[in-house]
């Protein structure tokens, strides 16, 4: 027992204070191993220290699943199916899967989030905060080279960060860093040590520094963005070779990667407009893998002869009330359309069970924050009933959903069409395409942001912060907070209780506002999160080695085919 | 009653087996799930190099003796009794190869339209040669062969010919070509199919000859079928008469035309009008009645329900073929009595005198000139017209097609616009160029009654809409006077009550045509435009509303511009002739001086291509070639690159001719003086 | 004088059958007619007699292959397949019609105008009629439809407009063969008006054009709602439509589920080939 504190005072004795409390709460039985090690990366407790806690507590060290073997080059060429990119490949505007793929095979970040929403250190080697996480201090790896030769040092750093973070830029990973950081708070302090100075507290600021803050891979210093789908520089595995818009990129091997070499010596990557044709690529072995595919339409890949990589993810679907809009001014009838939902037979017929269950926030259950004490809504026809007679609509009413046309989306709407008929409510259901849908996504000009209900895609992040901030904080035109609150949501308790939760380091201080939220949430209703389905890859049975990430990621530098 | 003896039993030739033999031929066609016989025991024979005529009306069953001798029938048809022999074989019994080896070498035929009988998409060289390649020589010998068959056609420059498409050629040529393919193969049998009735009076003549001349070089045997009499009176040995499926009658051409012994036979040579005849004396008579329905059979005589002679036992058994002559036969029990036939209508009628002379004419065209602007270049249809034309008076407008007779009537009538310069006066007072700008009055006062009343006729108006329609429009009736004048219209046409009711595919042809007449006289008009309006009808019924015309026009005193190619109805019916060629009055006059001449070259010539009943021709002049194109006339005398008589001066050449009085009323426009025309169609003039 | 002009009564009496009975005999619309009446059936009261509601849903019996108690199968959202074939032909059958009505109206209006007047009237709508054709009918409907927003009255409207130049260049050339015909210049002759020129000599005789070209259309119309419907322009993603079903259902063909996408398929294809059936037969009766 002496040993083992010994042991553990040791490894202790190079972390600070928030480190330290991870730890005590790992000893303390709170945390699982596994958390240990996601809450442990993020405030910076280096691989070698965290095993040496878990061996000093009687459990085996870990293996992060990105494990990088030097062994089995080949010259195989791996060829990958994925959406096809949005727009121009550019780091600042990327705001779409096909996009942040293509970013993501030459690019890499300070830190990576791998499939276990763990953090591995990527182009920063460690990274710890202050006592009160409003200061975060990154170490940049050194020896590592752009594509185009030139050393990455600080100054790179430097400038992503302030590039990114410019409001003028305008850039996509605002929505992320938006009130977090500003360009003045990042600092060179040393070649190879960058300090970010937060506008407020952030405990889970190491995450806006990885992958699953996708747009936000190292460039070189005074780099012009617009240029970046020329040159594609990064300092990956691989190299671009050629990419054409709308059709396909190739790559090559990057001899000079600073981690293990790629195994493939080169890769392929075709675009697909949807998914059926990458599935029926897929299947006639066009391609090796699919970077991702949906239950809806991919029944197919399920039924056996494929490997399929299932990774539980916080993807979900939206369904905003208006808050300021009869007759849902009334949380009672924004309940009583939730409460009409049979949320497991949704996820049977729409995922054939990859989904997990909603609980109307966005608290995922793959998040460690969720607080899974708060009582999971089940379906209730009476009470629905009830509480729409309470609210003055004994005999129902009718309204409008209107929904993207994407996916499994049309189906969900018409599922909640027709479950609200089991309580008079009418919804006739309009399915738009994504430009008319979405339209200049402002106020006043987008059927999304202003429909009387609307139902759109939220795609994975690593951590609730988004899905807590734009969607549902009060909309300030000058912050720019609640930039996405469809449901026109204006709770100064809940904007005041997401604010604590992204300032709160500690997870069981994040548990206990999580659980603060999700009821306050529920009793609110502005959105219905029923469910928050799995995030599916698919590779020919031959291939192996592909790793996807929840947040669209392919990566397939360990692939191999036999 | 002499004995009876079929003709086919008779006939066993010279020259042993005969080109063709039918005997007892039934053809049955299946129209809507019923049986209807379309030929009844019909049988002749025709004998070596001998040319057999079969004449009838439409619907007599002509075209299907003929698609049935080469196993041509539609679908539906079918040979349910009797047998054909072709040359001693049986079309019948053949298997497909032997079908198409007659029908290489044995039998040839020749329809109507010869557009149809070429391949338009393949030059006639081509389509000739293959005859010959077909027949087993090689590509040079068969184009070899092929030049050699037009010449023999009387193709001028066949080489140049054969490199031309079908739609190239006029249809006098392409007949030719057609004419040319049927005989390459030496056929035992030419079947002939109305060949000429498409083409022009003079092209017909010209083609005639040319049938009549091969059939002198060629040991062929010929089916001549047409329903025009005279044409086959001219080009026959012998004739059959068919009527309603059935040959009534059978002879030699020439006796059997001058003495007919079937009473049909007698009927339909007293519809056609004879050189002397005219509207006010020795009137047309007609077959009253009409043709039994295809399909429906009589217990007796099958012309018996229209025969004026017909007896009890003609009602009960249908008579068998009667010998009345050297190979002479008549289906008729009283084909002695033929001769004393009575009329359907009197010889002579009271006719009110024509003309009106000295008064005011009722139109007067001058410098009436209509120049078409298509795409090829301006064409002139008609050149510096004038005439007057009396009330009453029945003016006769001929001329070969292209010669601007229809085009000078839709100019009067206001259909097409004449080019500037030009006067239309009806009673003295110019009137409007487009019947779209014509006062009621003005429309009231000239109608027309077209060619064929299948166009003229809206098929969708019932003949009360019709007839009525002018009535409310011109002549303002309504309400009880119109009906009033409605019926008057009807029983002046002599159609009844009932058909009133019906729509014009209900009606017959004749019965159409007195709608479109009727029609025409509804508003009152003073002139009334007859463009051909026979020439779609059957001989029979041509009879009775020729004799309808001359009678509206005695009573309600019209005048008439009678536009006919049949210069016989032209000289039955009108009191002056207008003779056209190329838009120009070749020349003018009453009627008997125009045909009697002495006349124009051009007069000269469309009557001497006239095939007449009797046999007898006139001393032929031909014209050669065809007729210019009006798009590019000759200079001089338009007239002068096909006339006979051409001067040798070169002034035809040169110089227009000015239409000039050759005899008081009479002008011609010739440079030969009329005196000397007179000597030179010396024979002509007296008759 | 007695000019016999007597008729034979059997001629006029039995000359002609009414052209309708000749059309009644043919088996081709016989068969055609039949799909059509149980389509129409379907359309007016297919809800009442369908063995399932067309828009219950059964989360956890979605993509049942065809059985007993779903003859055709349901669909992802556990819907009755059979039912919503039946139903589905009410979308089509209301929306297809009236824009065929509506096109052919207004195209033998056109059609009449360029082909009885003609000239300049005719080379310039000629050229825009031209221009129109020369962009396949589905493209133009979904540009006016992505413009104006998808509803009914728009497909009835969009659609209606295409066939207008398509029928009107039709009439146009059967007005043109008449105008060929004397009775046209009789009728000018006695000074009959434009308007009753077109309207009561010409129209009555194009009317079998119109006949056929309004059931020719007809077909076309019903593939193009039925295309609109499959882009995604269905009315309402749960009404059910032909269309839209095989949109919302193609992809999951290749898992296996094929009745879902096949059935509604064969009722297109069904009502097309009954309509082509009927208008071939009147095509052929009315040509002799």
């Amino acid at each position: 027992m002496t040993e083992y504190k010994d042991r553990l005072s040791r490894l202790r004795g190079g972390q600070n204070e928030i480190a330290n409390h991870v730890i005590d709460e790992f000893v303390a039985g709170r945390l699982s191993r596994r958390e240990l090690l996601r809450r442990g990366a993020l405030v910076g407790i280096s691989a070698p220290v965290l095993g040496g806690i878990l061996a000093a507590c009687g459990s085996s060290s870990p293996s992060p699943s990105t494990s990088k073997s030097t062994s089995g080059l080949s010259n195989q060429t791996i060829n990958v199916g994925i959406i096809t990119p949005a727009g121009a490949i550019n780091p600042i505007t990327i705001d779409d899967q096909g996009g942040l793929d293509m970013l993501g095979q030459t690019g890499e970040y300070l830190t990576f989030s791998d499939q276990t929403l763990t953090l591995q250190p990527q182009l920063a080697t460690s990274w710890s905060s202050n006592s009160s996480a409003d200061v975060w201090t990154f170490n940049i790896r050194q020896g590592v080279k752009f594509s185009n030769g030139q050393p990455l040092t600080a100054d790179d750093v430097v400038y992503t960060y302030q590039l990114q973070t410019n409001t003028k830029t305008g850039g996509n990973a605002l929505s992320a860093l938006g009130g977090v950081l500003e360009p003045s708070g990042v600092v060179k302090t040393g070649d190879y040590t960058v300090e970010f100075h937060l506008e407020a507290p952030n405990g889970n600021f190491p995450y806006l520094t990885s992958s699953d803050n996708y747009n936000m891979i190292i460039l070189p210093s005074g780099y012009d963005p617009a240029k970046w789908q020329s040159s594609f520089i990064g300092t990956g595995p691989f190299v671009m070779k050629t990419y054409t818009v709308n059709t396909g990129a190739t790559f090559a091997r990057n001899d000079n990667y600073w981690g293990p070499k790629a195994k493939p010596a080169a890769t392929n990557f075709t675009f697909y407009a949807s998914q059926t044709p990458g599935i029926s690529a897929l299947v006639s072995g066009a391609i090796d893998v699919l970077g991702q595919f949906t239950v809806t339409g991919g029944e197919e890949l399920l039924s056996g002869g494929y490997n399929v990589i299932k990774l539980k993810s916080s993807a979900h679907r939206e369904l905003s009330m208006r808050c300021d809009t009869a007759p849902f001014t009334d949380p009672r009838v924004r309940q009583a359309i939730a409460l009409t939902l049979n949320r497991p037979a949704i996820i049977t017929a729409l995922f054939k069970g990859y989904a997990d269950l909603g609980n109307d926030s966005p608290f995922a259950p793959v998040f460690p924050s969720t607080n899974t004490s708060v009582a999971q809504r089940v379906q209730d026809i009476a009470k629905a009933k009830a509480l729409l007679s309470a609210a003055g609509h004994p005999t129902g009413f009718s309204t409008q959903l209107i929904g993207v046309n994407l996916l499994e989306i049309p189906d969900y709407a018409q599922i909640v069409a027709q479950a609200a008929k089991a309580i008079g409510v009418t919804i006739n259901v309009k399915v738009e395409s994504s430009s008319v849908y979405y339209g200049k996504a402002t106020f006043g000009d987008s059927d999304w942001l202003d429909a009387t209900m609307s139902l759109v895609d939220y795609g994975h992040r690593s951590v609730p912060n988004v899905f807590l901030t734009a969607p549902l904080q009060t909309i300030n035109a000058k912050t720019g907070s609640g930039a996405w609150n469809a449901a026109h949501f204006n709770n100064s308790d809940y904007d005041k209780l997401s604010a604590q939760y992204i300032a709160a380091v500690d997870l069981s201080t994040q548990r206990s506002l999580a659980g603060q939220i999700e009821t306050l949430l529920l009793n609110e209703t502005p959105i219905i999160y029923a469910y928050f389905y799995n995030y599916l890859t698919a590779t020919a049975s031959t291939v192996t080695g592909a790793y996807p990430t929840a947040i669209g990621h392919i990566f397939v530098y360990n692939c191999t085919k036999s | 009653m002499t004995a009876i003896a079929p003709a086919a039993d008779q006939g066993s030739d010279d020259a042993g087996q005969p080109a063709l033999r039918v005997a007892d031929l039934d053809v049955t066609y299946r129209v809507r799930g019923q049986s209807r016989l379309a030929l009844k025991n019909v049988s002749f024979e025709i004998g070596r190099n001998e040319s057999y005529g079969l004449v009838g009306e439409s619907g007599s069953g002509k075209t299907t003796v003929a698609l049935a001798l080469t196993r041509y029938l539609p679908r539906n048809g079918r040979v349910s009794g009797g047998s054909i022999g072709i040359d001693g074989a049986d079309p019948m019994r053949m298997g497909a190869h032997e079908l198409r080896e007659l029908r290489a070498h044995k039998v040839s035929m020749v329809y109507q339209e010869p557009g149809k009988a070429l391949n338009p998409s393949m030059r006639v060289g081509r389509q000739v040669a293959e005859v010959y390649e077909v027949a087993g020589l090689s590509k040079s010998d068969a184009a070899e062969r092929a030049a050699q068959m037009l010449g023999k056609v009387q193709i001028p420059d066949p080489k140049r010919v054969m490199e031309r498409y079908p739609h190239e050629l006029s249809g006098g040529m392409a007949q030719r070509v057609v004419i040319a393919m049927a005989i390459a193969a030496e056929p035992a049998l030419l079947i002939l199919d109305e060949p000429t009735t498409a083409l022009d009076a003079t092209v017909e003549a010209e083609v005639l000859d040319l049938i009549a001349s091969l059939r002198a070089q060629l040991n062929t045997s010929v089916l001549f079928i047409s329903h025009n009499l005279a044409v086959i009176a001219q080009m026959c040995d012998r004739v059959g008469v068919l009527y309603a499926g059935e040959l009534v009658e059978e002879g030699p051409a020439a006796q059997l035309f001058a003495e007919p012994r079937h009473p049909y036979t007698v009927g339909l040579l007293r519809c056609i009008p004879r050189r002397g005849q005219r509207k006010d004396h020795g009137r047309l008579d007609s077959i009253p009645g009409f043709l039994p329905e295809p399909g429906h059979t009589l217990p007796g005589c099958i012309f018996a329900p229209r025969c004026p002679i017909a007896e009890d036992q003609c009602r009960h058994a249908p008579p068998p073929p009667f010998t009345t002559g050297e190979r002479r036969t008549s289906r008729c029990y009283r084909y002695q009595h033929t001769a004393d036939l009575p009329r359907n209508t009197p010889v002579d009628v009271e006719l009110r005198a024509g003309p009106e002379p000295g008064t005011d004419p009722v139109i007067t065209i001058r410098d009436l000139s209509k120049t078409f602007t298509p795409t090829g270049g301006p064409v002139q249809a008609l050149r510096g017209v004038n005439l007057a034309v009396q009330r009453g008076e029945t003016l006769g407008l001929v001329g070969e097609s292209g010669s601007g007779k229809t085009t000078l009537a839709r100019v009067l009538l206001g259909l097409t616009s004449p080019d500037p310069g030009a006067t239309v006066e009806v009673a003295g007072q110019a009137i409007a160029k487009d019947a779209a700008h014509r006062t009621r009055q003005q429309l009231q006062a000239m109608q027309i009654v077209f060619q064929n009343p299948d166009s003229s006729l809206n098929r969708r108006h019932t003949v009360r809409q019709l007839i009525s329609r002018p009535l409310t429009k011109l002549a303002g009736l309504s309400g009880p006077r119109l009906r009033e004048r409605l019926m008057d219209l009807v029983r002046s046409v002599r159609l009844e009550e009932r058909h009133l009711a019906l729509r014009p595919r209900q009606l017959s042809g004749g019965l159409k045509q007195r709608v479109a007449i009727a029609r025409a006289f509804g508003g009152g008009p003073a002139i009334v435009v007859c463009d051909e309006p026979t020439s779609a009808l059957d001989v029979s019924v041509q009879a009775a509303i020729l004799n309808l015309l001359a009678d509206l026009q005695a009573k309600e005193q019209v005048t008439y511009l009678f536009i006919s190619h049949d210069l016989g109805l032209v000289r039955y019916l009108s009191d002056r002739i207008v003779v056209l060629y190329l838009g120009r009055v070749m020349e003018v006059g009453p009627a008997e001086r125009v045909f009697s001449g002495p006349h124009h070259p051009y007069t000269e010539a469309l009557l001497s291509a006239v095939p007449s009943l009797d046999g007898t021709r006139r001393s032929r002049i031909r014209l050669s070639g065809e007729i210019p194109s009006a798009a590019d006339p000759p200079s001089g005398c338009v007239f002068h690159t096909r006339c006979p008589r051409r001067l040798a001066s070169g002034i035809c050449e040169s110089t227009e001719p000015p239409l000039a009085e050759a005899e008081p009323g009479h002008l011609i426009s010739c440079h030969i003086p009329i005196d000397q025309l007179a000597s030179l169609q010396g024979a002509e003039a007296v008759s | 004088m007695t000019d016999i002009l007597e008729a034979p009564v059997t001629d006029v009496a039995r000359a002609e059958l009414p052209s309708w009975r000749l059309v009644m005999r043919r088996p081709g619309f016989i068969v055609g007619a039949l799909i059509l009446l149980f389509w129409i059936v379907c359309a007016l009261f297919g809800s009442s007699f369908a063995p399932h509601s067309a828009y219950a849903q059964q989360l956890l019996a979605t993509n049942q292959p065809p059985s007993a108690a779903h003859w055709f199968g349901t669909d992802q959202l556990g819907r009755d397949v059979f039912s919503r074939v039946l139903v589905g032909a009410r979308s089509i059958l209301l929306v297809a019609p009236l824009a065929t009505l509506l096109g052919t109206v207004l195209g033998t209006a056109l059609g009449l105008a360029l082909g009885y007047i003609g000239g300049a009237l005719d080379a310039i709508v000629g050229r825009l009629v031209e221009a129109v054709l020369a962009v396949p009918a589905v493209i133009v409907a979904f540009l006016f439809i992505v413009a104006v927003g998808a509803s009914a009255t728009t497909e009835i409207l969009v659609i209606g407009f295409i066939f207008t130049p398509i029928i009107a260049r039709t009439v146009r050339s059967a007005v043109q063969v008449e105008s060929q015909l004397d009775y046209l210049a009789a009728a000018r002759l006695i000074g009959e008006s434009r308007r009753h020129v077109m309207f009561a000599e010409i129209l009555p005789n194009v009317m079998p054009t119109v006949l056929v070209e309004f059931t020719v259309r007809l077909g076309y119309a019903i593939f193009t709602v039925a295309t609109l419907a499959f882009l995604g322009f269905g009315v309402n993603p749960s009404t059910p439509s032909w269309g839209s079903d095989i949109n919302a259902n193609y992809g999951v063909i290749a898992a296996g589920y094929w009745w879902e996408t096949l059935f509604p398929a064969l009722a297109i294809a069904s009502l097309v080939i009954a309509i082509n059936l009927v208008a071939d037969s009147i095509d052929r009766v009315l040509a002799g």
